[in-house]
């Protein structure tokens, strides 16, 4: 991978890549495993990318693909059978990742979201229209409405009523 | 104050050290840890398969009284178990205090070695099974049948120690076939075995090497 790719396409895009790749990993060490494989992902595919959406939303899609599929192989590997609607995560000091302790919350309350509704929250948080949050999960922009209110709901019940 | 998950959002992600883009120099690490594992493992295991086929080999044909088939079997087999343990203990002294590429090349390179030593051993293996086999056969009931069955319907034909020629060119013709392919016996039997594992290590080094440019 050259640097000049790296710098001028992955790099401006590293924020939301390491904010995915932070809701589906519980160590540094997996997180640091999860960003690196994305990064090549991205460097390997990218000349699938044929421009039918913009360079960020693919590469939401792609980080997003990667990570589901990596946490379905440690899954498989562990024969850990964990029900996708219910991921319990451990608040281990490691968890916490970041400096702001309401954010260190947050993060461990989406971790006990399920795969999918972390996709969705996190690109809701990034401030993504419906509209391409559905083109990015697959799915209808209404269907994201309905979803987005319903994880908010659990989101307010995980934190405790800490939130609005 | 409650406040909203998009406000913790954006708050949290104000301070700067809240991301901290991970470097990419351990590139691969993983990845060759888990495919050299991986094929470590499998030929652990395909090893205790061969040391038990090697005992099988030996208690068999004993079991049934055959005790010089049994012991020929075994030492046709047994070369195949010593060359495993070598190549066993050769790649478990291979430098691990060397990057990850270089380490997945040396034990690479140290497979191929070790693949090319089994397709010779195993171009003398199936010849010299297939004419133990025949060797053995044509003292039993069965051979001898065959061999008069051959004798009455060719009564003109010439015979080298009691065998018809027509027997013994057979004979020759399926050890050299043996002999020619039993070095592709083997290849495809590696190919069956390991196939997937090894190339997933070919891509990997590629990845590795294009990474490297």
């Amino acid at each position: 991978m050259s640097n000049d790719f790296y710098t001028s396409s992955i790099l401006p895009h590293a924020g939301i890549i390491i904010k995915i790749c932070r809701a589906y990993t519980d160590s540094q060490e997996d997180f640091e495993d999860y960003y690196q494989e994305v990064c090549l992902q991205i460097w390997k595919s990218k000349d699938k990318f044929r421009g039918d959406s913009k360079w960020s939303t693919w590469i939401y899609r792609l980080t997003l693909n990667i990570c589901l599929t990596l946490i379905k192989k440690k899954k498989n590997n562990r024969q850990h059978y964990t029900s996708d609607y219910e991921v319990q995560v451990e608040a281990t000091e490691e968890n916490r990742s970041f400096s702001d302790e309401s954010l260190n919350q947050l993060y461990e309350a989406i971790k006990k979201l399920s795969e999918v509704d972390r996709a969705v929250i996190l690109l809701y948080l990034e401030e993504k229209r419906n509209k391409e949050i559905a083109e990015i999960i697959g799915t209808s922009a209404n269907n994201i409405g309905v979803r987005i209110n319903r994880i908010k709901e659990r989101l307010k019940t995980l934190l405790d009523g800490k939130i609005d | 104050m409650e406040k909203s998950i998009k406000t913790i959002w954006k708050d949290g992600f104000l301070d700067s050290n809240s991301i901290v883009v991970p470097k990419l120099n351990n590139l691969y690490n993983q990845k060759s840890i888990h495919i050299i594992d991986k094929i470590l493992r499998m030929g652990k295991i395909n090893l205790m398969y061969v040391g038990a086929l090697v005992l099988a080999f030996l208690l068999v044909p004993i079991l049934f009284g055959a005790l010089n088939l049994g012991i020929q079997l075994f030492l046709l087999m047994l070369p195949q178990l010593l060359l495993g343990l070598k190549h066993g203990k050769l790649i478990a002294k291979i430098d691990k205090n060397v990057d990850s590429y270089q380490y997945i090349k040396s034990f690479n390179n140290h497979l191929e070695h070790s693949i090319s030593e089994f397709v010779l051993l195993n171009r003398f293996f199936y010849p010299l099974l297939f004419l133990v086999l025949i060797i053995q056969g044509r003292f039993t009931g069965d051979g001898e049948a065959l061999i008069s069955y051959i004798i009455a319907n060719n009564p003109d034909t010439y015979l080298v120690l009691g065998v018809p020629i027509i027997l013994i060119l057979g004979v020759v013709f399926i050890t050299v076939l043996l002999a020619v392919f039993g070095g592709l016996l083997y290849k495809l039997d590696v190919n069956i075995v390991y196939g997937r594992v090894l190339r997933k290590l070919k891509e990997i080094i590629a990845d590795m090497e294009e990474l490297r440019r």
